[in-house]
């Protein structure tokens, strides 16, 4: 009989319950730190569950002091939602123990395809605004979903190019995505900023489009800005000015979601991400008291 | 219009040939250079994890060989696995067979010196209950446990090592693993004797069977020399976690 794994994950009762305000992404290169110093301003931490699948070292250790402090939630990078074929039956096994581990309350991964047939390109690739990317994503979500028993959302991706003629926009497209699989959002603020730049279009009217009740998570995260105009979404970069705008317009729309700093290039001394956190924090917090008063306006002139 | 299989299809060639060829790029719809812009963010995250998980490999061979390596393996392989971590020892499955006999002579044990820490380091720690080590009981190893044949003492180089140590006169196993509870990769190296023994062990009998095999294999007598030499081996593989016991 197998004995437990020497690195047990439990979770622990005075750990963060769920993920609220500003979370960070878990990196190895900083693991060390954050877990010495558990600052507060983080208040809940990421994980790609690819890095901790039936995998032991740093990587269990890791997980086992995160879920000490901190609610996880995952975010995968391979479960791509365009992929023509079924997902390995074993793979959403082993990631549904995960899932059930660390507790997590829903699980996302990226609207786009990575690969072809069994080969890998371990990137995150467009796919074309027709109605077959609609059909194929909706049938990978709800394949995921029976499969982790839990919600399901998909994150907007940043794209330099149409692999097709376009049929729709980019938030149509999105938006069909959304009512066909009836799933959730991941919603990547510096992705629809990036993609605004580089295919002009206005990132407040399709923030404008993006139902509420779909929204689950946010991203942000930093880009590079290439010599010849366009931008890459490197997360390489500190967030820039205008995803911090975007941000807060995103934030008073929606109300409360919890929100990540992406970074996972060019990491900086923990000091400096949690100089981002506390500014996304301040975004954050007067966000709400917008949202508030917004939606508490109705009642205060009722009669 | 083409379909959506189609498109992947082609975009894996453009990013996975050699040379991307002119018809892929023209069954994809917009500007030409955006997808190679793609092709080579694809490639550079790629080669990126190889060269992380293969330094002293990498400058062994120097940077335009280890790119054609990785570049021949995207062409005629490609990642298979979801995990990226795999592209390390799927690289040197693809070039072991040209870098056996290539100089320098130390090259393919250290690279599969290097995947054998790669692996080791991350492998899942799964054991069974184990109870004190019994000569006449069937080991327990250390679930990190890599083990590796080699002819050149690699584990002892340093990224700026660029002549061959010399060639041992028998091979030797160097073993590659963690410590219960600590992510720290140790290396432990042992005798052609020693590594037979291992070997034997691991094969699923009792020690004593093990022993018995190797004996017979060399078709040699339990003298005392051989059997000082087991008791050592298995004293230091007890020492450092390697051998954790004997099953319940």
């Amino acid at each position: 009989m197998l004995a437990a794994s020497g690195f047990n994950v439990t979770k622990v009762t005075d750990a963060q319950s769920s993920a609220e305000g500003v979370g960070l992404g878990l990196r190895h290169d900083l693991a060390e730190e954050l877990f010495e110093r558990a600052p507060d301003e983080v208040r809940w931490l990421e994980i790609h569950p690819e890095n901790y699948v039936r995998r032991g070292g740093r990587f269990a250790l890791n997980l086992e002091r995160a879920l000490e402090k901190w609610a996880i939630v995952p975010h995968g990078l391979s479960l791509c939602f365009g992929t023509t074929q079924r997902f390995e039956p074993a793979y959403l096994r082993q990631l549904k123990e995960l899932l059930d581990r660390v507790d997590a309350p829903w699980y996302s991964d990226h609207l786009c395809f990575g690969g072809s047939g069994d080969v890998f390109l371990h990137d995150l690739l467009p796919l074309p605004f027709v109605r077959e990317s609609i059909e194929t994503a909706a049938a990978r979500v709800r394949e995921v979903e029976d499969a982790i028993g839990r919600p399901v959302a998909i994150e907007n991706v940043s794209y330099y190019a149409d692999p097709a003629p376009r049929a729709m926009e980019e938030p149509d497209f999105v938006l069909e995505v959304l009512e066909a699989a009836d799933c959730k959002l991941l919603l990547d603020v510096n992705n629809v900023f990036v993609n605004a730049i580089n295919h002009r279009f206005d990132p407040r009217t399709y923030i404008d489009r993006i139902p509420p009740d779909r929204v689950v998570q946010i991203h942000v995260a930093g880009h590079f800005t290439k010599k010849n105009g366009i931008i890459i979404d490197t997360h390489g970069e500190p967030v820039c000015e205008g995803v911090y705008d975007l941000l807060g317009y995103t934030l008073e729309r929606l109300g409360p979601v919890p929100v990540l700093l992406e970074r996972d290039q060019n990491i900086p001394p923990l000091d400096e991400l949690l100089a981002e956190v506390r500014r996304l924090t301040d975004i954050y917090d007067r966000a709400m008291a917008v949202f508030e008063a917004r939606t508490a306006a109705p009642e205060a002139v009722a009669p | 219009m083409t379909g959506l299989a189609e498109i992947q299809r082609a975009f894996t060639r453009v990013c996975f040939d050699r040379e991307p060829r002119e018809e892929d790029l023209a069954l994809l719809y917009a500007d030409r250079e955006r997808w190679l812009m793609y092709r080579r963010m694809v490639r550079e995250r790629l080669y990126g994890m190889m060269r992380a998980g293969l330094p002293k490999t990498a400058a062994l061979l120097g940077a335009k060989a280890f790119d054609d390596a990785a570049s021949r393996y995207l062409a005629e392989e490609g990642p298979r696995s979801r995990y990226i971590r795999e592209v390390v020892p799927a690289l040197v499955r693809h070039a072991l067979p040209r870098w056996e006999d290539a100089a320098p002579a130390h090259l393919a044990d250290l690279a599969r010196y290097e995947v054998a820490k790669w692996q080791a380091a991350s492998l899942e720690w799964e054991v069974e209950d184990a109870r004190e080590l019994d000569f006449e009981g069937v080991p327990v190893f250390n679930p990190s446990l890599c083990v590796v044949a080699v002819r050149y003492r690699v584990d002892k180089l340093t990224e700026s090592d660029e002549a061959s140590p010399p060639r041992l006169e028998e091979p030797h196993h160097a073993l590659v693993y963690r410590k219960p509870a600590s992510s720290r990769v140790f290396t432990y190296v042992l005798n052609d004797m020693g590594g037979r023994l291992v070997a034997a062990w691991r094969n699923g009998g009792s020690c004593a069977d093990g022993a018995r095999a190797v004996l017979a294999e060399l078709q040699r007598e339990p003298d005392a020399r051989f059997i000082d030499g087991m008791a050592g081996v298995l004293a230091d593989l007890v020492e450092q976690k390697i051998l954790l016991g004997s099953r319940r």
